[in-house]
């Protein structure tokens, strides 16, 4: 197996990159984010303690508004459920590895489970980019909730997806999973085509 | 199309959620115990009555968890929503609704 060393995880979609290049222009970007690392955290989120020993832990408070986000350096951890974050890091060093992790809450009643490499990270920017989600998906994103950090689950052309606020505006990531992300990407590039006709 | 309100992330539509039929359905403490009747009961025995009604809902697409729902199955007016942990009254929940939308 010594050969393989060389090959590391490969996006699903890395073989569409020049695809989305090619899709994108001045009012739709849509790109290919670097693989990020994704970890579900469970845990009781009434618990001072345990949300002040998650915070000690990766370095970014745990949000606890509904559909909101905290980002600290390279880590961020999005709302998904009153119990339930996603935690996000875009280096592997960012975090300690997990088994110590878990071992620093082992004290609390919580789960934590390495999803990386399970979904896609999609970014989507430009001035139409909230025309392009609101083809697939029936939020309001013109709604003045949208503002930096915010993040919903929902459903993109009928796809379970995050969609994540990156910047003050017109930057969105949007997570799907790696089996549907052929067929997202694809339903993003046809809805930006408008768009960027010159 | 409804618009339901998720207690957590507020309206979405009717498609990020699927039914689970009518809410605070209490088990049979003892099921050894009660009669084949009250069993049958328990398990089939709904009313499914025209007009208000509490029903649980799950919202699958979005936070992934369980509420409930007091909507009227005549017309399909929804009057709030609470979580699976609550039961406010008839009268909470539309006065709650009246303010502007429940929680």
């Amino acid at each position: 197996m010594d050969n393989l060393q060389h090959l590391s995880a490969q996006s699903p979609l890395y073989a569409k990159r020049d695809l989305l290049k090619n899709g994108s222009g001045q009012a739709v970007t849509l790109s290919l984010e670097s693989e990020p690392n994704l970890i579900t955290l469970r845990g009781d989120s009434a618990d001072k303690s345990f949300l002040a020993a998650v915070k000690n832990l990766i370095g970014s408070p745990l949000p606890v508004k509904p559909c909101s986000s905290q980002e600290k350096g390279e880590v961020a951890a999005l709302w998904m459920g009153p119990d339930e974050w996603l935690i996000i890091a875009n280096e592997t060093d960012s975090l300690k590895p997990l088994p110590e992790m878990a071992l620093a809450l082992a004290e609390y009643h919580c789960a934590l489970v390495d999803i990386s490499n399970s979904k896609v990270m999609l970014s989507l920017a430009g001035p139409s980019s909230r025309d392009v989600l609101s083809k697939g998906c029936s939020i309001d994103f013109y709604s003045n909730k949208w503002r930096k950090g915010h993040c919903v689950n929902s459903l993109y052309a009928r796809c379970d997806v995050t969609i994540w606020q990156r910047a003050t505006r017109d930057h969105y990531a949007i997570l799907v999973r790696n089996s549907f992300s052929d067929y997202v990407s694809d339903y993003l590039l046809d809805a930006a085509l408008e768009y960027n006709v010159a | 199309m409804l618009k339901i309100k998720c207690p957590y992330c507020g309206d979405r539509d009717e498609t990020e959620f699927s039914y689970g039929g009518e809410a605070h359905i209490e088990r049979p403490d003892s099921p050894s115990e009660v009669s084949d009747e009250a069993w049958g009961a328990y398990l089939f025995g709904r009313p499914n009555k025209k007009g208000l009604m509490r029903e649980r809902w799950f919202h699958v697409h979005g936070c992934r968890r369980w509420f409930n729902l007091l909507r009227d199955t005549s017309n399909h007016t929804i009057i709030g929503s609470y979580t699976a942990l609550e039961k406010p009254s008839i009268a909470e929940l539309k006065k709650e609704s009246r303010k502007g939308g429940a929680k």
